[in-house]
C-alpha cells in the first residue's frame, strides 16, 4: 500500500468539520468518563445513532474521540473523589487520590493527563506501524495462552497485598468466586443463584465497581466522626505539565513498560483497560526501588495506570481493524459502526479502504491532541470540585452513579448489586482489605475458567498439553515463580518478625 | 478476655468471612457438572470456595497473632452509619415506585441533611440543599434521557 494513500488519508482527517466532531466527541467522552457509573462504552453506544447520518470518516472519528475522552476522563474523579470514573482508572485512585489529599491535585491531574496522552501516542505508533504483524501474533493466542496470561495476571494479586498477604489473597478469591455466580459458560448450570431468577446473570462489573468505590465512600462519610471545623485542603498550583524533566527521565522506563503492557493487554480480545491499569500499577510497584511509597501519593503508580489504560485503546483497535475481532466492548461497537458505513475490517481492509483507515488514524491523533488540550484547560475547573463539601458532593455523585448503574442493563438488580457491594466495600476499607485484587479476580475469574476448560478440551484433558505452547508455558512458569517468590518473601517477613 | 475493640471486630469479621466461605462451599457441592466434556461447572466453584475457606482461616490465625492495642472506643458514628444505609436502601426501594426524579429528590435532601455537620446546618445551606435536590435529578434526567436516550426508572410521579 503506497505511502501517498497513507498521507492522503491522514490529511483527510484534518478538516474543520472532522476536527469539530472530534472535539465534541472528546468532551462528551470526558464527561462520561469522569462520572462514575458512566463509561466510554455507554457513550459510544449512545452516540452511535448520531453517526449514522455522517460520512464514514466523520462517524468513526467521533466514536474514536468518545473512546479517547472516555478512557482518559476516568482519572478526574479517580483523583478528585477517590472514585474511579471508569474501570480503567481503578489504579489511578491508589496514588492519585492521596496526592489530592495532600494538596497536589493539580499536579496529579497534570501528570495523569500528560501520560494518558503519551500512552495513547505510543499505541497509535504501534497501530500505524506494526498493526498487521502484532495481529498475526495475537491470532496465535488460543485458550492455553489466554489461560496462562490471565493466570499470571492473577498471581500479581499476591504482590498487591501490601502488608498482609492473607487479606490480599482473600480479596482476590472473593473476586474470582463472585465472578462464578450465575449461569455458567461451562455447562450452562446455575451456580450460587440461591433460587433467585435475578441472580442468573450473575453480578455485572460496573455495579460491582460502583458499589466498591462510590457507594462505600458514601457509607464511609456516614460513619465518619471527623471534626467538621478541620479545613479541607485546597489545591496547590501546578507548574507546566506537572512533571519536571528530571522526573520525566526518571519515570521513562515505567512509562514505556506500562505502555507496552497496555498495548499487549489491549490487543487480546476480552481483556482491556480495566485489567491493564491494575497490572501495570502492580508491575511498576514490584519493579520499583521504593515499593513502600506506592499508595502514599507518588507519581509512579499514577503514570503506570494512566499510560497503560490509554495505550490499551490503540491495542484494542489493532485486532479490530486488522482481523475484524474487537479487542473490547467499545471496539465491538466501533466494528458495528464501520460495518454500517460499508467497511469490512479484516486483512483486506488496508487494501480496500486504505485512505479511510489512515483517515481514522488521523482522527485518532487529532482526538488525542484535543484530549490533551481540553483536559489541561479544564484542570482549574476540575479542581474546584474539591472545594465542594463532601456532604453535598457525595450524595450528588451517588445519584449520578445510579444513572450509569441502572442505565447499562435497565435492571434494578444492578442497583441492588451496587448497594450490596457498597456495604462490603465499606467493611473492606475498615478492615484494610485491598479492593484491587478483588476487581482483578472478578474480571479475570470467568476468563480463566472458560479458557482452562477449553484448553483442556484441546489437550484431551491433559494439562501438560498446555506446555506445548511456548507462550503458555512461559507464562505458567512465570506464575509459579511469582507465587513461590511471594510465599518466600512472606516466610522471610514472618520469621524476621519472630526474631 | 481484655481484648481491644478493634481486634475484637477484626476477629468477628474474619469469622463471618469464614462462615460465608463454608456456606458457599456447601452450596457449591450441590452444583451439577453440566453438559460438558472435561471439567464441569462444579470445578471452579468447589476449588474457589475451598480456597476461600483456607485463606479465611489464614486471615483468622493472622489476626489472632497480631498485637492488641486494648483500645476500648470504636471510632465510628453508629447512628449516622446505619441511617446512611437505611437511606440508601430506601432510595433503591423507592426507585421503581416513584421513579428516578422523585426518589432522587427525596434521597438527596435526606442524605445531605444527614451528612452536614451541625455547625454548617444553617438556613442558607438548607435552602441550597433543597435547590440542589430539586435541580440535580431533573437536569440529570433531561440530559441523559432526552439528550442521550438512556432509560431511567419511571414511576408514578413525573413518569
Amino acid at each position: 500500500m503506497s505511502s501517498s494513500v497513507a498521507i492522503a488519508g491522514l490529511l483527510s482527517s484534518i478538516n474543520p468539520f472532522t476536527i469539530l466532531l472530534c472535539a465534541l466527541g472528546v468532551i462528551i467522552g470526558i464527561i462520561f468518563g469522569s462520572i462514575p457509573g458512566l463509561t466510554s462504552t455507554m457513550a459510544v453506544a449512545l452516540c452511535l445513532p448520531i453517526t449514522y447520518g455522517m460520512g464514514a470518516l466523520n462517524g468513526i472519528a467521533m466514536l474514536i474521540a468518545l473512546y479517547v475522552g472516555g478512557t482518559s476522563g476516568g482519572l478526574i474523579s479517580a483523583i478528585l473523589l477517590k472514585i474511579p470514573g471508569t474501570p480503567s482508572s481503578v489504579a489511578t485512585t491508589f496514588d492519585g487520590a492521596p496526592m489530592a489529599e495532600h494538596g497536589q491535585a493539580g499536579k496529579a491531574l497534570g501528570v495523569g493527563i500528560l501520560y494518558s496522552f503519551l500512552g495513547t501516542v505510543i499505541s497509535i505508533v504501534a497501530l500505524i506501524f506494526i498493526a498487521p504483524q502484532l495481529a498475526r501474533v495475537a491470532l496465535k493466542f488460543g485458550p492455553q495462552e489466554y489461560f496462562a496470561i490471565c493466570l499470571f495476571a492473577l498471581t500479581m494479586i499476591g504482590s498487591m497485598a501490601g502488608d498482609n498477604i492473607w487479606k490480599g489473597l482473600f480479596a482476590g478469591i472473593m473476586g474470582i468466586t463472585f465472578s462464578l455466580f450465575g449461569i455458567s459458560d461451562v455447562g450452562g448450570i446455575a451456580r450460587f443463584t440461591f433460587g433467585s431468577a435475578s441472580m442468573e446473570n450473575g453480578f455485572s462489573q460496573l455495579p460491582l465497581m460502583i458499589g466498591l468505590f462510590a457507594v462505600s465512600e458514601v457509607i464511609m462519610i456516614g460513619a465518619e466522626t471527623i471534626d467538621p471545623s478541620k479545613p479541607i485542603i485546597k489545591d496547590a498550583e501546578m507548574h507546566g505539565f506537572g512533571v519536571s524533566m528530571a522526573e520525566f527521565k526518571d519515570q521513562f522506563v515505567n512509562f514505556i513498560r506500562s505502555a507496552l503492557i497496555g498495548i499487549g493487554i489491549g490487543i487480546l480480545p476480552g481483556i482491556g483497560g480495566a485489567t491493564s491499569n491494575i497490572l501495570a500499577y502492580t508491575v511498576a510497584r514490584q519493579q520499583s526501588k521504593h515499593p513502600e511509597k506506592f499508595g502514599t501519593g507518588i507519581i509512579d503508580g499514577l503514570i503506570a495506570s494512566e499510560t497503560s489504560n490509554n495505550a490499551a485503546i490503540g491495542g484494542a483497535l489493532i485486532p479490530m481493524l486488522t482481523l475484524g475481532i474487537p479487542g473490547d466492548t467499545v471496539t465491538a461497537i466501533l466494528l458495528g459502526g464501520l460495518t454500517l458505513h460499508g467497511i469490512t475490517p479484516g486483512p483486506m481492509l488496508f487494501q480496500n479502504s486504505g485512505e479511510l483507515v489512515y483517515g481514522v488514524f488521523g482522527a485518532f491523533i487529532v482526538s488525542t491532541i484535543l484530549m490533551l488540550i481540553i483536559e489541561y484547560s479544564g484542570i482549574k475547573v476540575f479542581t474546584k470540585v474539591l472545594a465542594v463539601p463532601k456532604y453535598i458532593l457525595l450524595p450528588v455523585v451517588l445519584v449520578l452513579c445510579i444513572v450509569g448503574t441502572y442505565g447499562t442493563n435497565h435492571l434494578i438488580f444492578d442497583v441492588w448489586t451496587a448497594i450490596g457491594f457498597g456495604i462490603l466495600g465499606y467493611f473492606m476499607s475498615t478492615h484494610h482489605i485491598p479492593k484491587a485484587p478483588m476487581i482483578l479476580g472478578f474480571v479475570l475469574g470467568g476468563i480463566v475458567e472458560t479458557n482452562l476448560v477449553r484448553g483442556l478440551m484441546y489437550c484431551d484433558g491433559n494439562f501438560l498439553g498446555f506446555f506445548k505452547s511456548p507462550i503458555a508455558a512461559v507464562f505458567i512458569l512465570v506464575s509459579v515463580v511469582v507465587v513461590i517468590m511471594t510465599a518466600w518473601k512472606e516466610f522471610k517477613k514472618s520469621s524476621k518478625a519472630k526474631v | 478476655m481484655d481484648m481491644g475493640i478493634k481486634k475484637r471486630t477484626e476477629l468477628i469479621f474474619d469469622v463471618v468471612c469464614l462462615l460465608a466461605g463454608v456456606v458457599l462451599f456447601v452450596n457449591a457441592l450441590s452444583i451439577d457438572t453440566g453438559t460438558t466434556m472435561g471439567q464441569g461447572a462444579d470445578f471452579m466453584p468447589k476449588l474457589c470456595t475451598l480456597l476461600w475457606i483456607v485463606v479465611s482461616v489464614g486471615q483468622l490465625l493472622h489476626t489472632l497473632k497480631t498485637e492488641d492495642d486494648h483500645e476500648k472506643k470504636l471510632d465510628i458514628n453508629l447512628r449516622s452509619f446505619f441511617s446512611t444505609i437505611v437511606l440508601l436502601l430506601a432510595y433503591i426501594l423507592l426507585l421503581p415506585i416513584l421513579g428516578f426524579i422523585a426518589s432522587s429528590m427525596v434521597y438527596l435532601i435526606a442524605q445531605m441533611l444527614l451528612f452536614v455537620p451541625t455547625v454548617y446546618r444553617t438556613r442558607k445551606n438548607i435552602i441550597l440543599f433543597i435547590v440542589l435536590a430539586l435541580i440535580v435529578p431533573i437536569a440529570t434526567y433531561f440530559l441523559f434521557v432526552n439528550a442521550f436516550g438512556l432509560l431511567l426508572p419511571s414511576g408514578i410521579i413525573f413518569g
